[in-house]
């Protein structure tokens, strides 16, 4: 009898772990859209830090997985090549940006979002490319995100 | 009479400083053609081993050609890698390329058969590029060969090449080493478009 509740407990330890295993294994990148942001900033503010001191700044957006909620003027609405869509974020006269690559389950009407206009936007924190060669800016780059308008 | 040809001095000091205004255009213009960009160039790569698919893509890649000199400049981050699951994403950043501490993989190269590709007739044209790529923190040269489409206005840039892991101290623990491939085979594809200065 004792024998038997080992060999069960064995078996549910082995179901338990292949599950999380299975669990883990086929676990996707969750979408922003219903989690809170991990820190609320400003564009200017973002690009400021970086650009002041890179490795300060690293430290303090270094996080894994690190999701932002980052304001500003819409620069630009862009459409890559491959259909992406990206918001560009930040002072329109300034070369550097904050880009915010939209998730591609958001379906984006351009006519809702103008250029100029004061908007949000949360999605994960990829990290800052400094302008490798003086011909770009610096950039700020986010993916999976997810435009909000002010309430 | 000498109204006359106070109007005529008038006219050909307006002709010349019309001139001189359009020369200085079409020269700020040529040179503005020269170089061509992008930031939402595409990068796939594949180290895909006997017992696993592993793949991912970049689509924030930035380029900039110079069209005259040859000069070839990438520059992408390595958290911008989207893998189809978060766990294999984890890896790569955590484990693998250690994305914390090497944030940005960069190319510095140039085109080597210049002579060979007008990038200012359309057509499609063979590259050979020669150059620097550094990843993990460690430099390495490289070859690459690719193709430059020329359109009006545009340009499509595409390359596939392999790189080893081992060459840039990424190494794959025994225990993987079936899941995970040593060569990595990398598919770029950029379309640049004029940089307005």
């Amino acid at each position: 009898m004792k024998k038997r509740k080992i060999f069960s407990g064995i078996v549910v330890a082995i179901i338990l772990v292949a599950a999380y295993g299975f669990y883990q294994y086929n676990r996707r990148i969750p979408a922003v859209t219903q989690m809170e942001p991990d820190i609320k900033i400003t564009a200017d503010s973002l690009l400021t830090a970086f650009s002041d001191d890179e490795k300060k700044a690293a430290e303090k957006f270094g996080e894994p997985q690190l999701i932002l909620q980052v304001s500003g003027r819409l620069k630009a609405l862009e459409t890559t090549s491959g259909g992406a869509e990206i918001f560009v974020l930040g002072d329109s006269n300034a070369s550097s940006s904050v880009r915010c690559m939209i998730d591609t389950s958001f379906q984006l009407d351009k006519k809702a979002w103008l250029p100029g206009g004061y908007y949000k936007v949360k999605g994960y924190f990829n990290g800052y490319k400094p302008d490798i060669t003086g011909l770009l800016g610096a950039d700020i780059e986010m993916s999976r995100c997810i435009p909000l308008k002010n309430k | 009479m000498r109204i006359q040809s106070a109007l005529c001095k008038n006219n050909v000091r307006l002709a010349v400083a019309f001139l001189l205004f359009f020369t200085v255009i079409s020269a700020v213009s040529a040179r503005a053609q020269e170089r061509f960009f992008t930031r939402n160039g595409s990068i796939y790569f594949n180290c895909s081993g006997k017992m696993e698919k592993i793949e991912a893509i970049n689509k924030s890649t930035t380029c900039v050609l110079d069209t005259k000199t040859g000069a070839l400049q990438m520059a992408l981050l390595m958290r911008g890698f989207e893998f189809e699951r978060a766990l294999m994403q984890e890896h790569f950043n955590e484990n693998y390329v250690e994305s914390d501490r090497y944030p940005r993989a960069v190319f510095k190269g140039t085109i080597t058969n210049l002579p060979d590709v007008n990038f200012s007739s359309p057509g499609e044209y063979k590259l050979a590029v020669k150059g620097n790529l550094t990843i993990h923190g460690v430099s390495k040269d490289i070859n690459a060969e690719g193709t430059a489409v020329v359109k009006q206005g545009s340009i499509t840039l595409k390359s596939s090449l392999i790189i080893l892991l081992n060459d840039y101290n990424i190494s794959i623990p025994s225990l993987v080493a079936d899941k995970i491939s040593n060569t990595v085979k990398m598919d770029i594809n950029c379309f640049l478009q004029p940089l307005q200065n």
